[in-house]
């Protein structure tokens, strides 16, 4: 699992399968377990490049960073539209990809209106993504509201975490 | 000369449309700042309370001495909910002797009626007979018999104080309700259900899934909430007797926040289509929907007016969440906050003079009331702790509503004046989203949970 720190974001590792069907069961979407330092953004991980060998199974890293909000807020930060260039310019790369966006809120704020609001930040993600060229049947959004948190404090350091852009690679 | 007195019209003409604009536009900063300066009062315990007597019942030969969970005795219980009920001061002493007009010399002055109850065997039954009676005349106001049953049920108890509240006030009493909240249970939610005072909690859902805002239907048989059942959030219907669910929301799109209206007929809830959340009306079975707001904002939390005319919910449109009333078919939108930050979650009172809402005041998320217009803010919780989700009881007295405090989110109640608050639920995982049920029959509220 990749260590990386980023202050704007922190890494979905995915580990794909090329040639043989993945596994069932990788849907299950793994967590970086380390604390996020923060650090100058880093603009892209590119996997290495994998010799194509059908026999053999060959995984490759593709690696999307979560995209973070304001308080109440679901319009893109500056920090989260160069995030999103570089999950951007992976996808287009990747053209086989499919991506659920999960948009997830802090606990303040009601349950209901918490559910409209990570709803508008994926839908956000959704036509950055678009307007830069990544195809809309690719994209699919959900919100979870406050219900999935990442970091299960209840201070503006664990808040800050949690308004968030989830992205789950589905296969 | 003449032109002198002419441009000297014409300058206090200048002046006396300057003085007029000048007033107009104090005027208009004058209505700005009403606005602002709506009234904010913080209440705590104004409900005036009529002094009632209980007195120790009679247990007549065969019975034997009936203890509810935690030793506490029927007697302990009546207290408990007539204090609840926010219409009683009570006191407590031993029977009195029988006969016509003898008082009791320990009976506290100004008290206006005295209970009291025996408990007997009838036909293999074991009931309790309820008597309220005069505090100074003595004369019966009602006799009533309630069968305890085989386990000795709260709820003989719970339903001879709603008859004390009925006669005493005219008012339904809510002691035979029941609340609906969500517990946590890992990453998944389910709905619970537990008596209104904190006795009997017992898991209703088991969909092992993100279960979330029960709303009760008005006949208290069904329940409407949101359940990612489906894989994204929709809205789901549940009858309680027989145990069947069905999809309430249309397909294609998130949905959620389901009000039933007081007819029981139909269903406002939230939907979204493509990030933009906009409220919907439909049949209970999800028949006929149909879309009420129009607005590129956040549009959520709809809920209705006790005479199903307006509905009230939340909307961003202004750039933060606040309480917006409209008529049941979406014309006639109004914002009706204009304290504090934000307003969000609003529940309208059964009287349909005031709307609970959690209010965001000085950083902090309270409960607030108001009038249905905006004004008469009263704020009801002012302690620690993040209040979220108040919703009333029917007899509008009560509110129930979630609380964040200390990393744990547990349910609470108070009366309408934010008095007599006490903690409800407790455990592991977090505990939120409570509505309050209407009045429920014994038949109705056991074993609610079994598959």
């Amino acid at each position: 699992m990749s260590r990386s720190a980023n202050p704007l974001a922190r890494f979905l590792t995915v580990a794909l399968v090329a040639s043989l069907a993945l596994a069932a069961g990788c849907a299950k979407k793994p967590r970086p377990t380390t604390d996020v330092v923060k650090q100058p953004p880093v603009t892209q991980q590119q996997a290495p490049a994998e010799p194509s060998k059908p026999a053999e199974p060959a995984v490759t890293e593709v690696v999307l960073t979560d995209v973070f909000f304001d308080y109440d807020r679901y319009n893109l930060r500056e920090d989260a539209r160069l995030a999103l260039q570089g999950n951007a310019q992976l996808l287009m790369q990747k053209a086989d990809l499919r991506l659920l966006l999960e948009g997830h809120c802090d606990e303040r704020g009601t349950v209901e209106y918490n559910l409209a609001l990570g709803d508008r930040r994926a839908q956000s993600v959704k036509n950055f993504l678009i307007e830069f060229g990544v195809d809309a049947s690719r994209l699919r959004t959900i919100s979870y509201g406050e219900e999935r948190p990442f970091d299960h404090g209840h201070d503006e350091a664990a808040w800050s975490q949690n308004r968030r852009v989830h992205f789950v690679i589905q296969q | 000369m003449r032109t002198r007195s002419r441009a000297a019209r014409i300058a206090l003409r200048g002046a006396a449309i300057a003085a007029a604009l000048f007033l107009w536009s104090a005027c208009f900063v004058g209505r700005v700042l009403a606005q602002d300066e709506f009234q904010l009062e913080i209440r705590t315990g104004t409900l005036t309370r009529i002094p009632i007597h209980i007195e120790s019942f009679l247990y007549e030969s065969g019975t034997s001495p009936i203890r509810f969970e935690l030793g506490e005795t029927p007697e302990d219980l009546l207290e408990r909910d007539l204090t609840y009920s926010s219409f009683f001061r009570v006191s407590r002493g031993p029977m009195a002797l029988p006969g016509p007009g003898l008082q009791d010399p320990l009976l506290p002055a100004g008290v206006r009626s005295i209970a009291s109850a025996t408990i007997r065997l009838s036909w293999g039954r074991i009931l309790l007979t309820g008597n309220l009676r005069d505090g100074t005349s003595g004369t019966r106001i009602f006799t009533k018999d309630y069968a305890l049953g085989d386990t000795a049920d709260r709820w003989a108890v719970h339903a001879f104080a709603d008859d004390i509240v009925l006669y005493m006030t005219g008012e339904r009493g809510v002691a035979q309700t029941r609340i609906a909240f969500v517990r946590e249970h890992g990453t998944t939610r389910e709905i619970h259900l537990i008596d209104y005072d904190g006795v009997g909690e017992e898991q209703l859902t088991k969909l092992s899934t993100l279960v979330l805002s029960p709303d009760w239907a008005p006949g208290g048989d069904r329940l409407a909430f949101t359940s990612f059942g489906g894989g994204e959030a929709a809205v789901v219907g549940l009858g309680l007797r027989d145990g069947k669910y069905w999809r309430v929301s249309p397909g294609g799109g998130m949905s959620a926040s389901a009000s039933w209206s007081p007819d029981g007929k139909r269903i406002a809830f939230t939907r979204s289509m493509d990030g933009n959340s906009e409220i919907f009306i439909a049949d209970s079975d999800g028949g006929s929907p149909a879309r009420l707001t129009f607005s590129p904002s956040i549009d959520t939390s709809p809920c209705f007016s006790p005479d199903g005319g307006q509905i009230a919910f939340t909307s961003d449109r202004s750039g933060n969440p606040q309480v917006y009333v409209m008529d049941r078919g979406g014309g006639n939108v109004r914002r009706i906050s204009f304290v504090g930050k934000q307003s969000d979650s609003p529940d309208w009172s059964p009287k349909g003079d005031r709307i609970a809402y959690v209010c965001l005041l000085d950083g902090v998320f309270d409960i607030c009331t108001m009038r249905v217009d905006g004004s008469g803010v009263q704020r009801l919780t002012s302690n620690e702790g993040m209040h979220e989700n108040p919703r009333w009881a029917a007899d509008g007295r009560h509110l129930v509503y979630s609380k964040l405090q200390g990393g744990e989110r547990r349910i609470h109640v108070m009366a309408s004046d934010g008095s007599g608050k006490r903690v409800l639920t407790g455990g592991r995982g977090g505990q939120y989203n409570p509505a309050w049920s209407p009045a429920l029959s014994l038949q109705s509220v056991r074993g609610l949970g079994r598959p």
